[in-house]
């Protein structure tokens, strides 16, 4: 068993995304919702609540995943998928110039202003690519490989 | 070895559940509004009213100004139907000045003028986060209030009124309290003023008494 960079960055990645989920989903609802009302993109409250109810368990999902390397390149997919829309979503605040002091991301873990999430994502969304490109060698020391094996 | 692969999934994501569910009771276990010993000169309305809103806020967050702009509006038609209790959630991170903002604040309670010098605070809000001198522009505030300057003084360089502010931000986040302004309207929390409209109106639509 090789571990590499890959593998190490597929663990960061789960990580951040782990972190992230859980304390969105260990906070009360309301919380969140507050955060999605803030970029005002979605037109109505009701679909600001389901996000907020169905977002962060994809990022637990994911991240647990990806840490776990269960459902590898989906999971990769489906972090590209959630950058892609954070990129979207925060850069568009920016230049809508939105009265948000911070994204919400981390809940009250860490407070990050705008650019700066900015950047992170853009940062993320680069090791995804980099990782799903490099699917085999993420793959090391995973369920996924162990699965296969055994097949 | 492909059933294997989905049965562990589906394992996996019960032990999520799980550990989210088990995660929330622990934290939040028992946790209901208790009463605040700091609640005193910080509390406005009708003591048998229908509704009791406590209010976790910020003095330097522009949505907690529109929030008791809001709620002042409801408050002013319906004073017999609100016991609106304030409490501190200075956002230190973001908000350099928010607790010595509601260090002053507070002493401003001990002196039975809480309630005007917050809604000076809101309408200054703006000046006192751009403010160089903050301690001078809030003992000014005090000073057109008529607060007792030495009192004000000795209560603001005590250690224990700052610390009160921070208990009393510690038991908002204990309730789950993340951003300002979150409000509890009879236990039922809610975020901004986005939050509260609809439990507020849905109570007066309903025609309650």
């Amino acid at each position: 068993m090789k571990i590499n960079g890959f593998f190490l960055g597929r663990l960061f990645l789960g990580l951040i995304y782990v972190v992230s989920g859980a304390e969105k989903l260990i906070q009360p609802l309301e919380n969140f919702v507050y955060v999605i009302e803030g970029y005002q993109i979605l037109p109505f409250p009701v679909l600001e609540k389901i996000s907020a109810m169905v977002f962060p368990w994809i990022e637990l999902i994911i991240g647990g995943f990806l840490i776990l390397g269960l459902w590898t390149r989906l999971c990769l997919i489906g972090a590209g998928i959630c950058t892609t829309s954070f990129v979207i979503i925060i850069g568009q605040a920016i230049l809508r110039r939105l009265p948000l002091t911070d994204c919400g991301c981390f809940g009250d873990l860490v407070r990050l202003p705008l650019p700066v999430t900015l950047v992170m994502d853009i940062l993320l969304w680069t090791l995804t690519a980099i990782l799903f490109v490099n699917a085999g060698k993420t793959a090391v020391v995973s369920l996924d490989n162990y699965f296969s094996k055994k097949h | 070895m492909k059933k294997a692969k989905y049965i562990t999934t589906l394992i996996l994501l019960l032990v999520f559940a799980s550990g989210i569910h088990g995660a929330k009771f622990f934290i939040y276990r028992k946790k209901g509004i208790t009463p605040s010993p700091t609640a005193a000169g910080k509390t406005k309305g009708s003591l048998n009213a229908p509704l009791h809103i406590v209010e976790y806020t910020d003095f330097q967050c522009p949505a907690c100004a529109k929030g008791a702009d809001f709620l002042g509006e409801y408050f002013f038609k319906y004073p017999d139907k609100f016991l609106v209790e304030y409490r501190h959630f200075p956002l230190t991170q973001i908000h350099p000045n928010a607790l010595k903002i509601a260090v002053y604040a507070e002493c401003a309670a001990k002196q039975r003028k809480f309630w005007p010098y917050h809604d000076q605070l809101f309408v200054r809000r703006a000046a006192l986060a751009e403010t160089d001198d903050i301690d001078g522009n809030l003992k000014k505030i005090a000073e057109e209030l008529k607060l007792d300057s030495k009192k004000l003084a000795a209560c603001v360089q005590d250690e224990k009124t700052a610390d009160a502010v921070l208990k009393e931000k510690a038991v908002g986040k204990g309730l789950g309290v993340s951003a300002t302004p979150t409000y509890f309207v009879n236990d039922k929390m809610a975020v901004g003023i986005k939050g509260l409209t609809p439990i507020l109106e849905e109570y007066f639509k309903a025609g309650k008494p």
